[in-house]
């Protein structure tokens, strides 16, 4: 059976059917109801004034009553019916013990209906209601802090553990046994800094029967710079990170990096999430902001962008549009983007909401300026700010007069110089120019926001979405489904008693309206009852592969319940009452034993009751995200470099990858080998232009922000895996640090590989299977080339090596 | 969030038989190759499954209705070719040549411009008597089989945007394109080579490149695989020169031993042998890729009948029919083992590198119409002659259309107001027009339909209704059609 998340236990109803689901409707339930009731139950005959035609009617039933009661079969009729109880259905004959099981479990779910998906009513014209059932819905309550008791029972020691085990033991199953020390060391590495740990380290934890080692490793691990990089590249996926624009040019968007650094310094500070929030939204407008914050509203600018639109006032609100979907589903987990053109169809968002919202965004400068009538450019003033920090800009004061007397001195010099002496001139004309650029651009620039100046243009309701039919006038405001009652956001202008913020604004930068401070303090509040939500949950997904709800960004009613929705609200509370930080809360989830289970499925009943793996019956077994193998490659064959931060790297593109381009090669430039060698996180993203050992394993478009990433298994990568040039290169390295390490001895070969590659010795058989695969494969080229023997024997051993990295022990995570 | 959703039935997964699943939990292009391994070791028998996190994307899906196409081979005009000096005869326009008037030649935007009739020459072919221009005095010949639409409009001016609304509907990039809804939609039949094929001009890519094949926020197993005629057909498809085939077979050969120990000791998912199996594929398709692809078995006649031998460029600028014959003839052979989307480029790079005709739009003709009017015709006559072109959807047009009014003297600027595009084979009438643009040919005026329809066609020739395919992404259904009303041009369908 194969209902990934159709549990007994989640007998909830569920607000959208799950594919599986709908497929266990339309195989199982659909021909039992259309064989045996519909013929009196349907739209010819409506016998005792009852359809079974849609779930509707089944929920509001005849003349007996409603039919089924969703989520609980032994309440409905049907299920008494159909086992002859009061009513004795169908007459023509009793259903099978198999189909009435069908119909049972069927119920249980929720009795999934496919396009039943509650349509929200909306009358043109009216005000769109929103009821107190809206309000009612579970990831719009305030968030309570539940409780539950802890005792000396090792699953009860912790909330989190007592939270999942109650669930489990409610449900009839246990949890899975711990996962062995060599399993957990390589889980804490790949989880945390997304790199395998070295064969020492490995031997060293193994060793180390301290109680406290495996808390101690955690800190270690939080504590390394590769943290950031890891859990930096997860929120990258989230924000639509990318450092092009798209569409036919596709050209850069130069200092994008700097976002890049800012979100990995950000994780590795620990920097709490609400701050996190307010830098991203509106870093410029904070009364305490920095330069790190400006950076960080690089948020607004690394979307996708048409420089030569069809409708350049579409195009304006579409990139309107790109920022509030993105806002929204990041940080609320909230489909608000679904509003533009109409009321949100599943969710109580009213259109005005959309345009109340977007109204915060609305003094954003526009990314392009008018460069003919049908083309923008990118407009540096609006999009860019130089990073000056008070005591860099009083220098400059200082430097650029000098540097000012330096030019005409030079220039003096120039006017006199002889023209027999023309090297000479043309270095001074050099010298001229470079201190002509410094006056110019004196400072870095961070890819940014940037307003017009305090007041905003009014904002209007776009009927159907569309720019030429404005509607009525809206103020900004928040959602108005957790507004109760209704309560307008406080518009205060930037304070500019910032020195920072003076010293930008003597650089030219204008004064902000302060709106999208307004908003960002609503989401960042610890009263929004989604943004902790959300967050954790994300954390969770991360670290187990799935979320408790799975449905990452979607918390309204087209997502799915959490599974445990206590300890989603216990983990939200948590990280408020951590101060908003996330190595605190990594740490809580990584020291429960929910987390330290073993991924083997070694429970058949538990298979049977939970497939999906809902309740955490154990721990999920992973395939390592794209970035993840390939850095692992690096780093177990030791070419790896860890330099962090800066601008991005160019991996080597083969021909026929560049070939799809209009012009080959443009915009893709060549870094050293040493740079290739570099982490994944800080390989250049290029919009039209993706790598295909990154992209083959999905890392995602960065045109749309993904919360979940695909996992598939496709030809492609293992392609990819066995014969790019990539591989070749690495393979290679792979094994001439075999044969340094352990020298000319293939056992010794072997036995290193395997250690540095799987973290573990081989047993015999493996042993003496790769010892007959590397006399295979050297029998193989000495036959082409008999005369080398030196260099066949080397090229087995990259074969071997290159097997190495294509085993499943190596691409997936116990 | 990537989770599919399809609404229409999908009746293998649960009920399907113990050879069916193992088809689901195959791989990419398709799935039986080394299931039939695992199965002798009794390894599907003993275990069930915790979860299908790992059902192939790409298995078989039925439609939603019976089909009339099993193909569809999209060769795609980069630049934009003109519908009034190629199959849109426009006599009042030949008539008004020279004449100034008041038109749109931006959105929203009405210049003066000076009405610049067709240099090409017209006549009447076949029993339908379709008019066709003399820039493809091959292709005119098969007139009877060819279905003009000429009264299509797209939303946007500029080359950008249009490239990728032609392929995925939208202005906007991030959103899957036509051939991964197909593949979608209804899998892939032939399990060593892709579903979705995607090939280049030689002189470069169209602007945006692999974002006119991407799978938007599906995931990548839908995207294009982009294939080259020549050389290495398919990313990284060879070992390399230090190694060969035998060796990788070795090596594949242990790592399934290897890995089949890994799996021994965890039972009960589905990825695992699913990522073994994908392996043997690949092995596979190492010699299934180049045997698609290899011509040398095909007859001189054959290899004439598509101009890929005997034909030089006309033009000092053209490349020839020889590389987009070659294209058309591997498109064939791709059909032929059951592919289910080939799209094609003619012209790449920029300027007269394509039909992006500015300058001189009879010059552009002369360049780009003999690239592809023998290998079109061609590859009509060739499936005819085969059989299948029934089950073959050709389909035949640009990005937008151009302008009935003259730019720098005799090029024509875009136009997505009004164009035309034809289609072949695969279930449409062929020696029939639908719909018809104004007298001078600058906008779509009888029977008008978005390309949102153009879609909604492609996809219910295929079996597949343009409503009911959805895919549940970021809290929607999304479909191929948008949001906006869309139909099939049921007057197109023979």
């Amino acid at each position: 059976m194969l209902l990934g998340q159709a549990t007994v236990s989640l007998a909830v109803e569920p607000s959208r059917p799950t594919p599986d689901q709908l497929k266990f409707f339309e195989n199982k339930v659909r021909p039992l109801l259309s064989q045996h009731c519909f013929k009196c139950h349907g739209p010819k005959k409506q016998q005792g004034k009852l359809r079974l035609d849609a779930r509707a009617n089944l929920i509001t039933g005849g003349e007996s009553g409603p039919s089924i009661v969703p989520g609980k079969p032994t309440d409905s009729l049907l299920i008494d019916a159909v086992n002859y109880g009061s009513l004795e259905m169908p007459p023509s004959g009793k259903l099978s013990p198999k189909e009435i099981d069908i119909l049972h479990r069927w119920i249980q779910m929720g009795a999934p209906w496919p396009g039943d998906t509650k349509v929200r009513h909306q009358v043109n014209g009216k005000t769109f209601e929103i009821t107190a059932e809206d309000r009612a819905f579970w990831s719009f309550q305030p968030l309570v802090k539940p409780t539950i008791a802890v005792s000396k029972d090792p699953w009860k020691q912790q909330p989190i553990d007592a939270f999942i085990s109650r669930k489990l033991h409610q449900t009839g199953l246990t949890p899975s046994p711990p996962a062995t020390r060599r399993e957990l060391i390589r889980r804490l590495y790949i989880d945390l800094i997304g790199l395998p740990p070295t064969p020492k380290e490995v031997a060293a934890f193994v060793a180390n029967q301290s109680p406290d080692a495996y808390e101690a490793l955690i800190d270690q691990l939080l504590a390394r710079p590769q943290y950031g990089e890891r859990w930096g590249r997860h929120w990258l996926d989230l924000v639509r990170y990318a450092e092009t624009n798209g569409y036919e040019r596709d050209d850069g968007k130069p200092n994008a990096w700097r976002y890049r650094d800012y979100v990995i310094r950000a994780f590795n500070e620990d920097k709490p999430y609400d701050r996190f929030i307010l830098e991203q939204l509106a870093g410029d407008e904070l009364p305490d902001m920095t330069l790190d914050s400006v950076i960080a509203t690089g948020f607004y600018r690394i979307g996708v962008w048409d420089d030569e639109p069809d409708d350049k006032t579409l195009a304006r609100w579409d990139e309107l549009d790109d920022i509030l979907r993105t806002t929204g589903e990041t940080f609320l987990g909230l489909t608000i983007g679904c509003a533009r053109c109409h009321e949100h169809k599943f969710d109580p968002i009213p259109q005005e909401d959309y345009y109340r919202l977007v109204s915060f965004f609305r003094n954003v400068q526009p990314y392009g300026k008018d460069q003919s009538s049908t083309h923008w450019e990118l407009n540096p003033a609006a999009v860019y700010t130089p990073l000056a920090t008070p005591k860099q800009f009083a220098e400059y004061q200082v430097d650029k007069e000098k540097w000012q007397g330096q030019v005409e001195e030079l220039k003096k010099q120039v006017e006199t110089i002889g023209k027999d002496q023309a090297e000479e001139k043309k270095k001074l004309e050099e010298e001229i120019k470079q201190l002509q650029e410094r006056l110019k651009n004196p400072f870095p620039q961070a890819l940014s926001v940037r307003e017009a100046g305090p007041s905003p243009p009014k904002t209007h309701l776009l009927v159907r979405g569309s720019p030429l039919t404005k509607g009525q006038p809206v103020e900004p405001g928040f959602l108005s489904v957790l507004q109760q009652p209704a309560s307008a956001p406080s518009l205060t202008k930037v304070v500019t008693t910032n020195p920072q913020r003076k010293v930008l604004e003597e650089l030219g930068v204008k004064p902000t309206s302060g709106r999208r401070r307004a908003l960002a303090q609503w989401i960042a509040s610890k009263q929004n009852p989604l943004t902790a939500r959300v967050m954790v949950n994300r954390i969770w997904h991360y670290h187990f592969g799935q979320g408790l709800v799975p449905t990452a960004s979607d918390f309204g009613s087209t997502g799915q319940l959490p599974s445990h929705p206590e300890l989603l609200d216990w983990l939200a509370s948590e990280l408020i009452d951590g101060g908003w930080r996330l190595k605190q809360l990594h740490k809580k989830i990584l020291l429960s034993k929910t987390y330290q289970q073993s991924s083997r499925i070694n429970n058949q009943a538990a298979v049977k009751i939970d497939p999906g793996n809902r309740l955490l019956w154990r721990q999920n077994l992973r395939r390592l995200e794209a970035e993840v193998i390939r850095d692992s490659i690096l780093a177990v064959n030791g070419r790896l470099n860890l330099k962090a931060g800066g601008a991005s790297i160019f991996p080597e593109l083969s021909k026929e990858v560049l070939a799809t381009q209009s012009r080959p090669g443009r915009g893709w430039n060549q870094s050293s080998q040493e740079e290739q060698a570099r982490r994944s996180v800080y390989i250049y993203i290029k919009r039209t232009l993706t790598v295909p050992l990154l992209d083959s394993f999905d890392q995602p478009t960065p045109d749309q922000p993904t919360p979940l990433r695909a996992t598939t298994t496709i030809a492609p990568q293992a392609l990819i895996l066995l014969n790019s040039h990539f591989m070749d290169k690495n393979a290679t390295a792979f094994a001439e640090r075999l044969v340094k390490e352990a020298g000319p001895e293939a056992r010794r070969q072997v036995a290193l590989a395997y250690n540095l590659a799987l973290l573990r010795q081989p047993d015999k058989r493996e042993e003496e299977i790769a010892l007959r695969f590397l006399e295979e494969q050297q029998k193989e080229f000495a036959s082409l080339d008999p005369d080398t023997p030196k260099a066949t024997e080397k090229r087995a051993l990259v074969a071997m090596c290159r097997l190495l990295f294509n085993l499943n022990e190596f691409v997936y995570l116990d | 969030m990537k989770t599919p959703s399809l609404s229409h039935g999908l009746h293998r997964h649960c009920q399907g038989s113990r050879r069916e699943f193992l088809w689901q939990i195959g791989a990419g292009f398709g799935g039986l190759a080394l299931t039939g391994m695992l199965d002798q070791d009794g390894f599907f028998a003993k275990h069930s499954y915790a979860n299908d996190g790992v059902t192939n994307p790409l298995v078989v899906r039925p439609p939603h209705f019976l089909p009339k196409a099993k193909h569809v081979i999209f060769l795609f005009m980069y630049g934009g070719p003109p519908s009034m000096d190629t199959w849109d005869y426009k006599p009042e326009l030949q008539k008004r040549n020279g004449q100034s008037i008041d038109i749109e030649t931006r959105r929203r935007k009405v210049t003066k411009g000076t009405l610049l009739g067709s240099p090409r020459k017209f006549q009447q072919y076949g029993e339908s008597g379709l008019w066709g221009s003399d820039a493809f005095p091959h292709l005119n010949k098969c007139l009877d089989e060819i279905c003009v639409i000429k009264s299509l409009y797209a939303d946007t001016f500029a080359h950008g945007s249009a490239m990728i609304q032609m392929n995925s509907g939208r202005v906007i990039q991030g959103y899957p394109t036509v051939g991964s809804w197909v593949g979608y939609g209804l899998g892939n039949e032939n399990e060593n080579l892709p579903a979705y094929v995607v090939m280049v001009d030689p002189r470069g890519g169209p602007i945006a490149g692999a974002a006119n094949w991407s799978s938007g926020f599906m995931p990548a197993a839908y995207q294009g695989t982009h294939l080259r005629g020549k050389g290495e057909p398919i990313l990284d498809l060879s070992p390399n020169a230090k190694t060969t085939r035998h060796a990788q077979r070795n090596l594949i050969n242990t790592l399934a031993e290897l890995n089949q120990r890994h799996l021994a000791q965890r039972p009960g998912y589905s990825e695992l042998p699913a990522r073994i199996a994908s392996y043997e594929l690949a092995f596979q398709l190492q010699q299934s890729a180049p045997e698609a692809l290899d011509l040398a078995g095909e007859t001189a006649r054959t290899l004439d009948l598509y101009g890929i031998t005997g034909h030089k460029a006309a033009h000092k600028q053209s490349i020839g029919p020889e590389p987009f014959g070659r294209q058309c003839l591997i498109a064939r052979r791709m059909v032929e083992r059951g592919v289910r989307f080939v799209q094609i480029y003619s012209g790449g790079g920029h300027g007269d590198q394509n039909w992006d005709a500015h300058s001189n739009v009879d010059q552009n003709l002369n360049i780009h119409a003999p690239e592809i009017d023998r290998p079109i015709y061609g590859l009509i006559t060739d499936l005819k002659e085969r059989g299948l072109l029934d089950e073959t959807l050709i389909v035949w047009g640009g990005e937008f259309g151009r302008q009935a009014v003259a730019q720098s003297g005799v090029g024509r600027d875009h136009n997505p107001l009004g164009f035309l595009y034809w289609m072949a084979g695969g279930g449409v009438k062929g020696g029939h027009t639908h719909g018809e643009t104004d007298p001078l040919g600058h906008r779509a005026a009888v029977d008008r339909h978005h390309i949102r329809d153009l879609h909604a066609t492609i996809l219910h020739l295929m079996g597949l209704d343009h409503e009911k395919l959805t895919y549940f992404f970021g809290g929607l259904d999304h479909k191929l059609t948008g949001v906006q009303p869309a139909e099939v041009i049921h007057d197109v369908i023979a």
